[in-house]
């Protein structure tokens, strides 16, 4: 029983498919949700992904497991500002987000070593993290 | 040798003297607008004599500059403004002395140019609004001399039978208007300023460093002597006790601009256009319409 | 065709002390593309949690920015307490609710002071951060700090403040109130102000909620949003509505946050009087097991914080996700077709902590 639970603050966490993911924030759209945050937690061989709404303090967080080397699309067709937090995931945990609508390619931010959280990730999936970038940087 | 009479001897004088003081002069009241400025804000402010030791160091620092002409029109810029002043002081041309005020600024956007820095294009770019804004005011000012006393000569207007003032009040008005951006005071402070702007940093100033930017300060400090001086045209006569009348007027209104700049935030381009357009129109041309009326009359 | 020029806007623009990073690319003075780039300083702040004890990792979180500190601190606090089960004393919750709107009103008299130094009106710049001094004091009398204090612990607080202290912060806040005073009819009916904000970076209602914009800059285009009425820490117990604007441009910005300062003032002087008596921390047993996400009303908006623990001294994960990070679609999208003059002006309206947002 958490102190929140005491108050009568709502918080779901549902799992759900990477495949359904845009279908869901269209779900999340068309009821009035705005657009909390998205976030990476790095597991043993996957990356979670949460997906967090809120509507008048209904708190709903979606969660999605991205197994190494996999794919994820992007909702930036449905929450615009949804962009900043996948370029995040793509700098710091490898993940690759795919039709993504402002695509920094791996210079999102300005790091010594490409995907931090996710040590390697780019280099299997070959995608777009720029090392030369962050080398001029720093 | 060229033989020159007594009143030629003074003007000669004033001159030369107004070349040689008025550094120190204007100097001093940029030291006095610091301080008087950190009062209004509640700060302390710095010593009196800071803007003269802000020139020495900056005149010991290496110039770094992008483009070698810029420094080169700065050079034009301080000789031009001197020659504006001395022109002046001499007793010269009043349409003479607008119009090699002008040319000075422009050699001054030239060098803001030449820079060739996005933050002194756009600073340069609102300088040249700037002078848009203010040329006609400062046109009208010298045609209103004219108007009341009968001469674009400074050296006859000294000698006046009576103050500008009397007969062209309006003008004065309007010109105190528009000295806000000969000043770079708030709100017209649009091209540079004395603290950074967030989006142009220093604006037409911003590439200039070491000599170049001293030579900067000092030709501002020449023409804000000439600026005090014009003020107090206003306001002399024949009557010689009226010179310090004046200069203690000019003083006045230097204080109240300090006030205006510590009460306004800058206005973007189009208000500053507007208004002083707006002020030269009104103030100027009624008082010129004014005083043919009365010419008609007679 | 007008004259194109990319005018570059920060980071190490000299006026702009913030490493935020913008492209605006001009048309004359007009903006027609506002390319945003961040993560010049990222510090890696949340992997750090991997390697620091969950107890200490509260000094790497009030370190997260300097404005917001204590509030970094007190979300870090909260989310481990409900992950572990902890419930802090009632006066614990207080002094957090106490501290919290202190930073409010320190940060909103601070942006105020850099608002009207973006329109380059210095004097109001000046006196506005006198006013934020006196805060400082209060901080520096309670806490022993004026910026970072430390004082928020997992399991409730470190210091406690007095009746005399009380005293001390309520006679300061009244000095607080007095010298708003001018400084607001200044904000709101000084013409060139009136000028320079009004109808200035207008964000509709739709749009500000679609973009994802917070506190603020949501509340200033409509929306009755404000994570405190969730009632954590001490909320439930006092009585206030979220400041509302509708016209969505930066005065209606700037007036939220003058009336928040006020709001402030008035909820502090609700709570002194109510605090409770008791212990200022409970006991912290064991180690953090289980997820939480917190959430608090930050000055500058909703900062979540996402906590998961796995039964040892270290954490899994520590999120934070810091408003100015999720106001950033908002400013490039008021910023394109604006004038270059306004530029600073909307960019301050989000109140950007690059600091926060590059955890």
């Amino acid at each position: 029983m958490t102190l929140d639970e005491k108050r009568d603050v709502k918080r779901t966490i549902t799992e759900i498919e990477p495949v359904s993911v845009v279908e869901r924030a269209h779900h999340m759209k068309s009821a009035g949700y705005r657009m909390v945050e998205m976030h990476c937690t790095r597991l043993a061989d996957a990356t979670e992904v949460n997906y967090a709404f809120d509507l008048a303090g209904d708190f709903q967080v979606f969660r999605t497991r991205i197994p190494d080397g996999g794919t994820l699309p992007s909702v930036t067709g449905i929450f615009s500002c949804a962009f900043l937090y996948e370029n995040e995931m793509q700098d710091l945990f490898g993940v690759r987000v795919t039709d993504l609508s402002v695509d920094y390619k791996g210079r999102f931010y300005k790091l010594r070593t490409a995907t931090p959280y996710h040590p390697g990730a780019c280099d299997d999936a070959g995608t777009a993290a720029a090392p030369e970038a962050a080398g001029k940087e720093g | 040798m060229i033989l020159l009479n007594a009143s030629e001897w003074t003007r000669v004088a004033t001159g030369i003297l107004y070349v040689l003081l008025a550094p120190l002069f204007g100097g001093l009241l940029a030291g006095v607008d610091r301080r008087i400025t950190a009062r209004m804000q509640g700060r302390k402010g710095p010593p009196i004599l800071q803007p003269f030791y802000d020139v020495l160091k900056l005149l010991e620092k290496r110039r770094v500059s992008v483009n070698k002409l810029q420094n080169f029109f700065i050079v034009l810029f301080l000789v031009f403004l001197v020659f504006t002043g001395t022109l002046f002081f001499s007793g010269g041309d009043l349409l003479l002395f607008i119009f090699a005020f002008t040319l000075a600024a422009i050699f001054f956007i030239s060098a803001a140019y030449a820079a060739n820095s996005p933050y002194s294009s756009i600073g340069a770019e609102r300088e040249l609004l700037q002078m848009m804004a203010y040329e006609p005011m400062v046109l009208l000012t010298a045609v209103g001399f004219y108007m009341a006393n009968g001469s674009f000569k400074v050296s006859d207007l000294v000698v006046a039978p009576r103050p500008a003032i009397l007969l062209i009040p309006m003008i004065f008005l309007g010109f105190c208007y528009v000295l806000t951006f000969k000043f770079r005071k708030s709100p017209f402070d649009l091209s540079t300023s004395h603290h950074g702007h967030q989006e142009i940093v220093k604006g037409i100033t911003t590439e200039f460093s070491g000599a170049s930017l001293a030579w900067i300060e000092i030709a501002h400090w020449y023409e804000s002597t000439f600026l005090i001086a014009l003020i107090a045209l206003f306001f002399v006569w024949s009557n010689p006790l009226s010179i310090a009348l004046g200069i203690g007027v000019a003083l006045l209104v230097y204080f109240l601009e300090i006030l205006v700049d510590n009460t306004f935030a800058r206005v973007k381009w189009q208000l500053a256009i507007r208004s002083a357009w707006i002020v030269a129109g009104v103030f100027g041309f009624l008082n010129l319409l004014a005083l043919t009326l009365m010419r008609g009359g007679k | 065709m007008a004259n194109r020029t990319v005018v570059p806007f920060g980071p190490q623009h000299p006026v702009l002390p913030e490493p935020i990073h913008l492209d605006l690319v001009l048309e004359d003075e007009k903006v027609v593309e506002a390319i945003p780039s961040i993560g010049f300083i990222h510090r890696g702040l949340e992997k750090l949690v991997e390697k620091r004890d969950f107890i200490d990792y509260v000094y790497v979180a009030e370190r997260i920015c300097g404005i917001c500190s204590f509030m970094h601190g007190m979300g870090y606090c909260m989310a481990v307490e409900n992950v572990m089960g902890i419930e802090i004393p009632r006066r614990a919750d207080f002094l957090r609710t106490t501290l919290a709107e202190l930073s409010r009103i320190h940060n909103h008299t601070m942006w105020m002071g850099l608002l009207a130094d973006a329109f380059g009106f210095e004097s109001l710049f000046m006196h506005s951060w006198r006013v934020r001094e006196i805060v400082l004091d209060v901080f520096e009398n309670i806490t022993g700090g004026r910026v970072i204090f430390s004082v928020c612990k997992v399991g409730g607080m470190r210091r406690d403040i007095d009746a005399a202290q009380a005293e001390m912060l309520l006679t300061a806040l009244d000095r607080v109130e007095k010298e708003l005073e001018p400084l607001i009819s200044a904000f709101s009916q000084e013409y060139t102000v009136l000028h320079r904000l009004t109808g200035v970076g207008v964000l509709s209602k739709q749009a500000a909620l679609d973009l994802g914009a917070l506190g603020p800059m949501l509340r200033a285009s409509g929306w009755s949003l404000d994570t405190r009425k969730l009632g954590y820490a001490a909320y439930n117990d006092l009585s206030f509505d979220p400041i509302v604007e509708t016209a969505g441009d930066c005065m209606a910005r700037t007036q939220v946050r003058i009336r928040e300062t006020l709001q402030s003032i008035d909820l502090i002087r609700q709570a002194v009087p109510k605090f409770p008596q008791g212990d200022i921390a409970a006991p912290v047993k064991g180690t953090p097991s289980g997820e939480f996400f917190a959430r608090l009303e930050q000055p500058r908006g909703e900062a979540i914080y996402y906590v998961r623990g796995n039964g040892t001294r270290h954490l899994d994960r520590f999120r934070v996700r810091t408003p100015t990070f999720a106001n950033v679609p908002a400013l490039v999208q008021t910023l394109q077709g604006c004038q270059l003059a306004d530029v600073p002006m909307l960019v301050l309206t989000i109140d950007p902590c690059i600091s926060c947002t590059e955890r």
